[in-house]
């Protein structure tokens, strides 16, 4: 789906939002006036990643209402743009080729199926349209799939392996079982547990592939390694893989792949669900954050101090919300700090933001500061380690984002 | 085989989509151009269901590999364009000889579903081989020159893709026209129409079945080789039995009876959905209520609209010829039942 806003819609939306909320960061605006930036963003709003295409959607929305209700980006108001994947990748690029081509937007906010965004990246590079992507597959910004006109203010799979690795070998024990979605997502993410778990002196004794359209999973749950301390679950029906491993009678503790609790609402899990682990980029309570900006973050989007939108009673996919918030903080700063006025600028604008290595903490870095890698051009940041506790999602560690870091096989510093 | 008249129709929509093409800009001219490609496939699902009775839902599946061989082709021929959608025809024909080995002797039922197993075993094969296919994330096509009759041609979706797609498009369908003007596909009509007789008769029902299931491997390998050089990245979602399904949407929508009907059917439904898509997001669904429509009202599909207008022409005609002669009602034409 396209949002398309007449020009005295969008004018007076602009007008009416900034009416309502000024208070933000505790300034009063101007309203941004001239000519829009456009941001396009391609989102999967249907399909099987639509659940945390909703959280990613919903965040673009209410966080651009806030950067013009904020002065805009340069005094300008930003213009949202959204398309629907279909988490289908084919539909995806089409959609991208729309963006680029009739909508001329200036920016994109990409797709988090890492199909769709390696696709897209190559031809927005080829376009001199900056993409920043939301996947979060680290081969996205890897060789041969980094390109210069590609940021990611997201983690990725090798970063969460390297840093939450450690702690859970610590927590949960040396030896681990991995159940994988046999795709390339999974198969990533089990090749970087892996490495991480090695690393900090475990081992996998076993790797168990589980086929993307299975239906029973019993037959793969049964050849999990039983004797293994922990067992490690990128898969994308987690909720079913979580409560059919507790129905074969395996107790061992359970850690969810990156940004899984971001797939299905943790509440879901029920019984299943007590004291599984989960690697995010934010708790789910504001009592488990520090700083003061993400209680207003929660508050533009209308979520409560739990973590669960007052409108549709879902509990936050956190982890969308600061991906998304971090990406338009990278678009607002860059455009900003670089000058850029048209899409002719966007290269300076690329060479500027690899001059910055650091974004501080602030009302678009609501979590922390993020370090940004001019090589590959990846972001790094903390890690939250959470963890399902009497029928919440509460925090148990945080990593710090320098034990996040692995290192580049690109360097885009010299395109 | 109907008359010209389906081949002309057909020809009118390629000659308005080339038309529409270069007219809306640049867009467009892509979508139009993959939409070209995904053409073959339901002209694929046509052949195998009208012509050679079996209704395949894995005819995506054989695009997809004719996709893929035309991916791994491209170095090795240097972008001969030829020599790709050859390597595309051949990989599709041979895997659909393979699967027609299977499924030929089993009941429509059991083909379908044995159709069905194959497509989600290859899409399962396909992303547990990653080196060779990308996976889900999958792989691009090498950047060679591509070029055919040594002109170069622009991978991607542009123009010259979208006149290449409509070219070998209106060719084949040219082609399939002068095939069903001959005594084989009279042999191969019969031997869909009551193989048990044709066999009878000495036809040897089975090869005649499976060869023309291995061509309608061949046409849905060419959509996919051609589809390679428009998208230029190739994921296995194109092995998926989702792909296959979108298949039988088109084919069902333009015709399922004639592969005349393919190209109003792939097109229809993805121009409405890319519009609709402008205004909401569930586009799926306006998309299976347009198919519930034609399936209630016109289940031969849109080229069946045809058949209806010449019994209109025809019983007007004999009604007109009635009142001259008798002056009344003309009396019901009588069926021969050995016709159809």
């Amino acid at each position: 789906m396209t949002t398309k806003i007449s020009k005295r819609t969008f004018v007076s939306g602009v007008a009416a939002t900034a009416a309502l909320l000024p208070r933000f960061a505790g300034n009063v605006f101007a309203a941004p006036s001239g000519d829009p930036i456009v941001i396009g963003h391609q989102c999967e709003l249907t399909g099987w990643d639509a659940e945390t295409g909703y959280w990613r959607n919903l965040t673009a929305v209410k966080m651009t209402d806030w950067i013009n209700a904020n002065g805009g980006i340069a005094g300008r108001p930003v213009r949202l743009v959204t398309v629907d994947t279909k988490s289908d990748v084919d539909v995806g690029v089409n959609q991208l080729r729309y963006l680029m081509l009739e909508e001329n937007v200036d920016f994109i906010i990409g797709s988090e199926l890492s199909s769709i965004a390696i696709a897209c990246a190559k031809l927005a590079n080829e376009n001199k349209t900056l993409y920043m992507t939301m996947s979060t597959g680290a081969v996205t910004t890897s060789a041969p799939n980094a390109v210069p006109y590609q940021f990611r203010m997201t983690t990725n799979s090798a970063a969460e392996a390297i840093g939450a690795s450690q702690k859970y070998v610590d927590l949960v024990g040396d030896k681990w079982t991995i159940l994988y979605v046999d795709y390339a997502w999974g198969q990533s993410e089990r090749d970087w547990w892996t490495r991480g778990v090695e690393a900090a002196g475990g081992s996998v004794s076993n790797a168990v592939a589980l086929p993307m359209d299975a239906q029973d999973l019993f037959p793969y749950i049964g050849q999990l390694d039983r004797s293994a301390d922990g067992i490690y679950i990128p898969v994308l029906n987690a909720l079913q893989a979580l409560q059919t491993i507790r129905s074969a009678g395996l107790s061992q503790k359970i850690v969810l792949a990156g940004l899984s609790f971001s797939l299905f609402d943790f509440r879901e899990l029920r019984e299943a669900g007590e004291g599984v682990h989960g690697i995010e980029l934010a708790p789910v309570r504001l009592s488990d954050m520090e700083g003061t900006q993400m209680p207003l973050v929660y508050e533009a989007m209308g979520i409560d101090e739990n973590g669960i939108e007052s409108s549709s009673g879902k509990a936050v996919g956190a982890s969308m919300l600061v991906g998304i918030t971090q990406t338009l903080g990278f678009l607002k700063e860059n455009v900003e700090k670089s000058g850029w006025q048209t899409r002719e600028d966007t290269e300076a604008l690329i060479r500027h933001a690899q001059t910055v290595p650091t974004y501080p903490m602030g009302p678009l870095f609501p979590m922390g500061d993020v370090t940004l890698r001019p090589q590959d051009h990846q972001a790094f940041m903390d890690l939250y380690l959470l963890q399902v506790s009497g029928n919440e999602l509460v925090k148990s560690e945080r990593v710090p984002r320098d034990l996040t870091f692995y290192e580049p096989d690109v360097d885009l510093t010299t395109f | 085989m109907k008359g010209p008249f389906e081949l002309l129709i057909a020809f009118a929509v390629l000659l308005a989509t080339l038309a529409a093409g270069y007219a809306l800009g640049e867009y467009w001219t892509g979508f139009l151009a993959r939409s070209v490609t995904w053409i073959f496939v339901a002209i694929s699902f046509t052949v195998a269901y009208a012509y050679a009775n079996v209704p395949s839902v894995a005819q995506a599946t054989l695009f997809g590999i004719g996709a893929y061989a035309a991916l791994w082709a491209a170095e090795p021929v240097a972008g001969n364009l030829l020599l790709l959608l050859l390597a595309g025809s051949l990989a599709g024909f041979i895997a659909a000889l393979l699967i027609g080995v299977l499924v030929m002797r089993m009941s429509r039922i059991g083909a379908s579903i044995a159709t069905i197993i194959i497509a989600v075993i290859a899409s399962l094969l396909g992303n547990a081989t990653v080196p060779l296919t990308g996976g889900a994330d999958g792989m691009a096509v090498p950047r060679v020159d591509f070029h055919v009759f040594g002109l170069p041609v622009a991978a991607g979706p542009n123009e010259t893709t979208l006149l290449l797609g409509v070219a070998v498009l209106a060719l084949l369908l040219g082609g399939i026209w002068l095939i069903s003007q001959t005594h084989t596909w009279r042999v191969i009509r019969a031997v869909q129409q009551n193989s048990m007789r044709a066999q009878v008769l000495g036809y040897a029902a089975v090869k005649y079945r499976l060869v023309v299931f291995g061509a309608s491997g061949a046409i849905a390998g060419i959509g996919g080789s051609l589809y390679a050089v428009v998208s230029q990245h190739l994921t296995t979602d194109l092995l998926s039995l989702f792909m296959s399904l979108k298949a039988i949407t088109w084919a069902a929508v333009g015709g399922v009876a004639t592969v005349f009907g393919g190209p109003i059917g792939v097109l229809l439904v993805q121009v409405f959905a890319e519009v609709l898509s402008r205004w909401t997001f569930r586009t799926d669904m306006f998309v299976g209520a347009l198919l519930v429509l034609v399936a209630l009202w016109l289940p031969g599909g849109l080229m069946s609209l045809l058949g209806r207008l010449e019994a209109i022409g025809r019983r007007d005609e004999g009604t007109l010829n009635g009142v001259s002669a008798v002056g009344g009602i003309a009396p019901k034409p009588k069926l021969r039942k050995d016709i159809k």
